[in-house]
């Protein structure tokens, strides 16, 4: 090919290529593009309408589970978090989350074996009960009369099955005004001693987004739960409930109660405040 | 107007801003969710580019089984990495073609299917080329030439797909590779001239050989040519 040599002002050699002759190779080429370009058109209408082949999806969706992307399945119950809860769809994913009920039952059980449980109304309990609470007899702990020692032991029943007591002293001291003990039971006396249970207050069930898409009246379950604020305030909840929960919310976490329903996801969210 | 003439709907500037606005904040709504971990977000975002991304891949590789581990690997990409988007420069469905594109280059340098950037190049006529053309052309190779563009080196395949392929336009092509437009332009015209050069290269291998079984001892020897 031939060079054009011409010099630049400052005095370098500068190598211009000469027009090619447009008659020739410009038209020849143009006319290979074009042939190109037809070709290459058959080919963009032919890979136009591929589709995925068939099964590519659930290959696709099974690479996925393999790796782990999305929540794994040994997430514990308690920390609630919200793709656990979400409710179970007609598709593989789905039998992931076969264990989640099983789960909140679980806890559920536990938190109804571990709640305190009022007493009811004192006209609805038995005589004996209401009895040995009103009179709050003053338990005694000595015996004046060494003689009436043993008779008094006699009288008192045992308070504990199996649970030996360490024998004490007699001792002098005697409350004042009483000259012989009054024998009490375990139960007044345990319920006298034993500290009054927190009464949490709670707010009121906030329902969450997709409840409404289950039937009224379905049996429901509530379940306490401990849990992280910032897993709380992913669920969507209106702006009273997030408010609510930033201010209950003690070392980051709060305590909501969740009614939960026979599937395993809940229904709707309230908070408790176990400050007082 | 007359009744049944054909009604052109007219394109709303509004409309189309308020439909992208709410495309966009569709497709951060499942970017959110999957990242919070949800698989529902994971296959609705399939369904949507699948196909498209599928597409891509095919016409990148030239071939049904590179085409699906790169679909494959460019969703599990956006599983991994799903705050790698930025919506604010450009459609999900861009961003993924342009993954799925990059994954195709590794996938055909693995499988050992592009040219080196310092191949020898031969010189052929314009007229070899031409009937070359003419030739693939006649007897729908397409295949063959769609084999010839994925085996282009990597600066040139990649924007002779873009452009020949997908149809994209210079500019476009220069947005998603982030190079002057005049490079665009200068790599589409070599990439163009390397590979009617490699369609003369193989007719003139397959005229060869056909030469080769036709022959006769008796006649002497191979003949060769361009020329049938």
């Amino acid at each position: 090919m031939e060079w054009k040599n011409e010099r630049c002002p400052d005095g370098r050699e500068n190598r211009v290529e000469p027009a090619e002759d447009p008659t020739t190779s410009a038209g020849q080429s143009d006319s290979r593009d074009a042939l190109l370009a037809q070709a290459l058109a058959h080919i963009a209408v032919r890979t136009g309408d591929v589709l995925p082949p068939e099964g590519f999806e659930a290959r696709l969706m099974a690479a996925a589970a393999e790796r782990k992307q999305f929540a794994p399945a040994a997430a514990t119950a308690a920390t609630m978090e919200r793709h656990v809860l979400t409710p179970r769809r007609a598709s593989p994913w789905g039998q992931r989350w076969a264990w989640a009920p099983v789960a909140l039952a679980a806890l559920a059980l536990a938190f109804w074996i571990g709640t305190p449980r009022e007493l009811p109304p004192a006209d609805a309990r038995p005589e004996s009960q209401t009895a040995s609470v009103e009179n709050r007899p003053v338990p005694s702990v000595a015996v004046a009369n060494p003689a009436r020692r043993d008779a008094a032991s006699q009288e008192q029943p045992l308070q504990a099955a199996g649970r030996a007591r360490p024998k004490r002293r007699p001792s002098a001291v005697r409350p004042a005004g009483q000259t012989e003990p009054v024998p009490v039971t375990l139960a007044a006396s345990a319920k006298e001693n034993a500290p009054q249970p927190l009464q949490p207050r709670v707010s009121e069930f906030v329902p969450l987004e997709y409840a409404a898409a289950f039937p009224a009246g379905e049996p429901l379950q509530t379940v306490r739960v401990r849990m992280d604020a910032d897993a709380f305030l992913r669920w969507s909840l209106p702006g009273t409930a997030v408010g609510l929960a930033t201010q209950l919310a003690h070392n980051g976490r709060v305590t909501a109660d969740f009614l939960v329903g026979d599937d395993g996801s809940p229904r709707a969210i309230r908070l408790v405040s176990m400050d007082e | 107007m007359s009744w049944w003439s054909p009604v052109t709907p007219k394109s709303n500037p509004a409309s189309e801003a308020a439909e992208l606005a709410e495309g966009r904040a569709r497709e951060s709504a499942r970017l959110q969710s999957l990242a919070d971990g949800s698989q529902e977000a994971f296959a609705a975002i399939y369904r949507e580019y699948g196909q498209r991304i599928f597409r891509t891949a095919c016409r990148h590789t030239a071939s049904r089984e590179l085409a699906e581990e790169v679909a494959q690997e460019t969703f599990l990409f956006l599983l991994r990495n799903p705050g790698k988007f930025d919506p604010t420069r450009g459609e999900l469905g861009a961003y993924l073609a342009g993954i799925a594109r990059q994954l195709a280059r590794r996938a055909l340098e693995r499988a050992g299917r592009t040219l080196p950037m310092d191949s020898e190049e031969e010189q052929f006529p314009d007229e070899s080329v031409t009937n070359a053309l003419h030739e693939l052309i006649e007897h729908q190779q397409w295949q063959l030439l769609h084999e010839a563009v994925v085996s282009l080196p990597e600066p040139y395949r990649e924007i002779v797909v873009m452009h020949h392929l997908e149809e994209l336009s210079y500019e476009e092509i220069a947005g998603e590779l982030a190079c002057p437009l005049g490079t665009v332009r200068s790599r589409l015209s070599r990439g163009r001239e390397i590979l009617a050069r490699k369609l003369a290269g193989w007719r003139l291998e397959r005229s060869v050989g056909a030469e080769q079984s036709k022959a006769r001892p008796e006649k002497g020897g191979i003949r060769h040519g361009m020329e049938e």
